[in-house]
């Protein structure tokens, strides 16, 4: 739960962007669907988790 | 709260920047900003939480209101939370729906509530 989550994220976004782009002019467009792809999953599985913390601890704090 | 101003104008820019190459990325860094943010203030809403449990036991309310009180922040919260998140990445039909269904369930939670109301006027007018 550190600050560490927004810039790795920000950092995976950037170099999926980038790699996209190379991927993309050298004529491999599937490869670049791939990687974007792969930075999502990789994304969603460091969040998933915080997001399912926030929802327990609304559950117990407000007692829902 | 330094730390929480510090941490979100962080956020906002890196979800600007992200937002022309990949514009997905964006939203993930607001969703974790989000969070983070949150996660800081929960032990502050805990302890008012506290406090007031300890003040209702001076005043005469009944428990159940308090926790009729507890549950509508806490929808209120969750339901704008959610719904602006769907309003950020441009769903704006999902959030309406969200806030929708918020208010129908704060609605729901706080009918005990009208009607004990409804009897103590009665008992008064009888």
């Amino acid at each position: 739960m550190t600050v560490s989550l927004i810039f790795k994220i920000a950092a995976v976004g950037i170099l999926v962007s980038v790699i996209g782009q190379v991927l993309k002019h050298s004529g491999r467009e599937e490869h670049a669907f791939l990687t974007s792809l792969a930075g999502l999953i990789l994304v969603l599985f460091w969040i998933v988790p915080y997001i399912y913390d926030l929802f327990e601890t609304i559950k117990s704090l407000f007692s829902l | 709260m330094f730390a929480v101003a510090v941490l979100g104008i962080a956020a906002m820019l890196l979800a600007v920047q992200l937002r022309e190459m990949k514009n997905e990325y964006s939203l993930y860094v607001a969703l974790g900003a989000g969070i983070i943010i949150f996660s800081y203030g929960v032990d502050k809403l805990s302890i008012v939480l506290e406090t007031i449990e300890k003040l209702q036991g001076y005043l005469m309310i009944p428990s159940a209101y308090f926790g009729t009180l507890v549950k509508m922040v806490g929808i209120t919260y969750l339901s704008e939370f959610a719904s602006s998140l769907c309003r950020d990445g441009g769903q704006q039909t999902i959030a309406t729906q969200i806030e929708m269904f918020g208010k129908l369930s704060i609605l729901a939670v706080s009918t005990p509530v009208i009607l004990a109301l409804f009897e103590t006027i009665e008992s008064l007018l009888s």
